[in-house]
């Protein structure tokens, strides 16, 4: 009856428009951070005949024999769960319909794509998701925030992003659709002291005494 | 690390800077795009120099896949020149060798080494020594291992490159005639040497405090060749020789060397560990063991597949019990195997047959608990206790109701048995305002994710907390209305009493019969029970002045404080799971917490002020400070966990905190410290909270001092700025979490 859910609505938009924001660290990579509680991960899809054609592709889109929409992470109440619409594995066990993710988890898709979920941190709801086979989508990626809450950057094991030679922590705070900056560091964005907190938008950049990263969140 | 270039900044034509990677020895080094998208890491040397340039561009051309390819050189508008390379994502070596803190796994260091001898193998054969051979330069993207900083280092002049490049991250892979100035393709050998002891061991064979120190030991110290296996130190020997003449000649060679010793070890590319982790010596009993380790891996394995074959075999049948003994079989066989492996030798069985064991138990204890599900017996359990509990006699307390019949069945006489505090003989619905909240918990557990299942859960927080009140109250009524019918059958002689406030319709036969009445009169004689057989009490309540001991006072707060935490953990507890209402595990250590101390402070205050003249102002002014302090507190945990409450439309901006404060926050989500003090000390001052804490309160739980509680706690937040969500909700579980916990006394036991 409520197979309609399944199969979630592709989203259309152009070939160069990325639909998740992502987050650019000297020193440490980048990262998407996906705010939607369905992520749908598939494969390239083809390319439309038409340069300005809107495409479809899923929200993570993998550069691998992936069906175009493979599976979908859906994040609820208490955790996050794999609805597989293609052939995957979870922790080495066969997806059926769908399955519980925990940390750790390796999620194969297809004959080769791996990817690892972690939840990191205790205090957060908020999971990532690492590459462990060499697939990436059209760029390299280092990893796929699913902020839930709050996305923490660190040194430790414990953060969401790991940035190994930091000395305080960064969070980023949902707040809806928005997301906020907040440290105990004096940290800047653009130049302006962030202060207990600052919203962020497009093209900020936020900088501290050995850190700095630039995010960028799509219209 | 500070970098010259921010994001987004176009030094080239054509390429725009996205982050940046890391700062190498010459120079800064960038991930950037190219307009069309490909990507390629941007160089700039910052000591322009010409001989710099001379050596890249003999290695522009040079290509080898375990290279990384340069792509050009180019000059920026400020004359400084840039190298376009290949980016290669992926770990560096340094973080692998990180990231194992005791040696990699025999076949990684395998795979480490083919890459990085051939990709300098093949820049021997084209007369170039890379010279600058080190971890961090070392880089594997799909399996392909990719050296990089080809060119670079060639023509720099060691007195120049100690003044203002050095870093110590290199001086740990220099062989010792760097120092000197002379050099030749040996020097690679060496780097890569000292880079495969650490790979095996996890430490660099020459360490020290400062620069110096590194070098002085290179030069003269012979390398600890001790926590290598026995096999490899010759070749170590060998490599590591101070006299680049003595030293083997080159790279290729150290790395046949090396493959040959390690097969010769007895390990292939599938054995994880090598004999150093096995801990056999010698190579033959290496051998055997790994053999026997092999078998015993591959048989376990087997029983694993068949085992998940039958598990989704049942799964999809739903044949659990036919299944059940063949994996008991499996099991048993495991056991058998493992046995037998500890029999022989412990060091058989390790982390990897002993994963697999347990992936079978567990795949076992499911069928376990599928195929019989461990029912308690009923039968005979269930009914034993209220049997008993209504065959006893009645309970050796002073007898309440002298002149009516003891109800000797049913609920009154089981609750009767359970304890002291509920079990005066009155009615259910009552008495038990404990049980009440259960049923009204358990009701909530129930409807809880029915509501989030039908899509409640997108409405928002407030909506289903409205819905859950609404549910629970219903709840509660529906349960009062069974328990009036339990008393009813089984108690008819009691009636249920109704309303709160004081002596009433029902009580109207209360007589305060003396005042001064002595232990234990209350409940004797006719002359004390009204004229119906009523009993009669005197009227006291939280005003009553009384003495208390501090003995008594330490003893009963204490035992509060206690029940608060247990109390605040349920109400947290059920927040957080039957509502949601949390948005983030921080913020339900922010309201428990928050709850916690604050009922404290209230229970504190008002155990302290029992029984002593009432001087309504006194207390309310301690309520307040105590207030106070727990904005404070919460305030200050706020900012340590770095949360913000939810704010739900309500700004600051419209508060009275506008009037008063000159310092809002540019952040409008961020709750200030003055609301968390204003908002805590009206809420407690602006209650009389002693109606809650009392023992001599006129019932040990209200609902409705819970509900004013709220309101006052809406219109609090509301004047403060507060978040009113979080402002209610508070207010509410403080009022809950203290009437639970606060000591109360039934009437008939006040005097």
């Amino acid at each position: 009856m409520l197979s309609f859910l399944r199969h979630p609505p592709i989203v259309s938009r152009s070939a160069t428009q990325r639909a998740v924001s992502s987050i650019w660290i000297d020193g440490v990579g980048c990262f998407w951070l996906s705010l939607k509680d369905r992520v749908t991960i598939g494969g390239p899809g083809t390319p439309s005949a038409k340069p300005d054609e809107p495409r479809e592709s899923a929200d993570l889109a993998i550069l691998s024999d992936l069906k175009l929409r493979h599976a979908t992470i859906v994040r609820n109440g208490e955790g996050y769960l794999l609805e597989a619409h293609g052939p995957a594995r979870v922790a080495g066990r066969e997806v059926l319909d769908r399955m519980a993710l925990n940390d750790g988890a390796i999620i194969e898709l297809g004959r080769s794509v791996r990817l690892k979920f972690r939840q990191p941190s205790a205090l957060s709801l908020s999971a990532r998701l690492d590459f462990v086979s060499d697939h990436r989508p059209t760029q390299s990626v280092d990893g796929v925030v699913l902020l839930a809450d709050t996305c923490l950057l660190g040194a430790g094991n414990e953060n969401h992003i790991v940035c190994h030679d930091w000395l305080g922590q960064v969070l980023l705070v949902r707040q809806g659709a928005e997301l906020w900056c907040r440290s105990r560091q004096a940290l800047t964005v653009n130049g302006h002291r962030l202060g207990s907190g600052r919203r962020l938008q497009s093209g900020d950049v936020v900088s501290g005494e050995e850190s700095r990263f630039r995010i960028e969140i799509p219209n | 690390m500070k970098f010259t270039f921010a994001p987004e900044s176009r030094p080239l034509d054509g390429f725009t800077i996205k982050r940046a990677i890391a700062r190498g020895g010459f120079g800064e080094v960038y991930y950037a795009l190219t307009d069309s998208g490909k990507e390629v890491a941007l160089k700039l040397l910052q000591d322009n120099l010409e001989v710099e340039l001379r050596g890249v561009t003999q290695c522009l051309n040079l290509k080898h896949p375990n290279l990384v390819t340069l792509f050009d050189i180019k000059q920026d508008g400020d004359g400084d020149h840039w190298i376009v390379m290949e980016f290669v994502g992926g770990k560096t070596l340094d973080r692998v060798v990180h990231d194992h803190a005791n040696g990699l796994p025999l076949d990684e260091v395998l795979a480490w080494l083919d890459g990085i001898s051939a990709g300098i193998g093949f820049l021997h054969d084209r007369g170039i020594v890379h010279r600058d051979l080190k971890p961090a330069n070392i880089f594997r993207e799909n399996g392909i291992v990719k050296v990089g900083d080809v060119g670079l280092s060639k023509f720099i002049a060691p007195s120049r490159r100690s003044a203002h490049t050095q870093s110590v991250g290199t001086v740990y892979y220099m062989a010792p005639e760097v120092a000197k100035g002379r050099y030749g393709r040996e020097v690679d050998v060496y780097s890569l040497a000292v880079i495969l002891y650490e790979l095996l061991t996890g430490k660099v064979p020459f360490d020290g405090e400062t620069t110096a120190e590194i070098l002085m030991k290179h030069l003269t110290e012979r390398p600890n060749l001790e926590p290598i296996s026995p096999h490899l130190r010759p070749l170590f020997e060998a490599a590591l020789e101070k006299d680049p003449q003595l030293r083997t000649s080159d790279v290729l060679e150290l790395a046949r060397q090396f493959r040959a010793a390690s097969t010769q070890l007895g390990t292939s590319d599938d054995v994880k560990a090598g004999a150093k982790v096995l801990g056999a010596e010698d190579s033959s009993e290496f051998h055997k063991l790994h053999a026997d380790r092999l078998r015993i891996c591959s048989q376990l394995r087997d029983l694993l597949d068949h085992a998940r074959e039958l598990e989704t075999t049942a799964d999809r049948d739903r044949g659990w019990n036919e299944k059940q003994p063949q994996i008991e079989e499996l099991v048993r066989q495991a056991r058998e195997i493992r046995a037998n492996a500890f029999n022989r030798d412990s060091r058989l069985w390790d982390y990897s047959t002993e994963g697999t064991f347990s992936s079978l138990a567990a795949i076992a204890e499911k069928f376990r608990n599928v195929a019989s599900p461990r029912i308690p017996v009923l039968e005979h359990a269930d009914t034993q206790p209220y049997e008993k509990a209504a065959n006893k006699p009645a309970p050796q307390r002073p007898n309440l109701f002298p002149n009516s019949s003891q109800p000797t069945t049913g609920w009154n006489a089981f609750c009767r048995s359970c304890g002291e505090r509920f079990l005066d003989g009155r009615t259910l619905a009552h008495k038990h305002p404990l049980l009440a909240w259960l049923a009204v918990g358990a009701f909530l557990m129930w409807f809880a994710p029915r509501l989030s299942g039908a899509g409640f859960a997108r409405v928002g927080g407030t909506t289903q907390l409205a819905w859950l009140a609404f549910g629970g109250i219903a709840a509660f009524e529906i349960f009062r209305l069974v328990a009036r019918g339990v008393d009813r059958v089984f108690a008819p002689e009691l009636k249920v009493t109704g309303g709160a406030r004081g002596p009433r319709a029902n009580d109207a036969g209360f007589r305060n019969t003396s005042t001064t009445t002595n232990a234990g009169s209350v409940y004797e004689g006719l002359d004390r029970h009204g004229p119906v057989g009523k009993p009669v009490y005197r009227v006291v309540n939280p005003n009553s002045v009384r003495e208390i001991s501090w003995r008594r006072r330490i003893t009963e707060l204490s035992g509060s404080l206690a029940t608060a935490g247990l109390a605040t953990a349920l109400v947290t507890a059920v927040l957080a799971y039957v509502t949601q209402f949390f948005g983030s595990t921080a913020l339900v250590g922010q309201f428990a917490v928050g709850t916690l101390i604050g009922s404290w402070g209230l229970l504190i205050v008002s155990k302290l002020r029992e029984g002593l003249p009432r001087e309504r102002y006194i207390d309310r002014m301690l309520l307040a400070g105590v207030g106070v302090l727990v904005g404070v507190a919460l305030f200050e945990l706020d900012g340590w966990l770095l949360i913000d409450l939810p704010t739900d439309g309500w700004s600051q901006k419209q508060s009275l905190l506008a009037m008063t404060s000159t310092s809002l926050s540019t952040n409008p989500q961020h709750i200030l410290a003055e609301s968390y003090v204003a908002f805590f000390a009206t809420l407690f001052f602006f209650r009389r909270w002693w109606w809650h804490t009392d023992s001599f309160r006129p019932h040990r739980f209200r609902v409705l001092s819970v509900c004013l509680t709220a309101i006052v706690g809406a219109l609090a937040a509301r004047a403060w700025g507060f978040p009113v969500l979080w402002g209610t909700v508070w207010a509410a579980s403080l009022s809950s979490v203290v009437q639970l916990a606060a000591v109360w006394a039934p009437r008939e036991q006040r005097r």
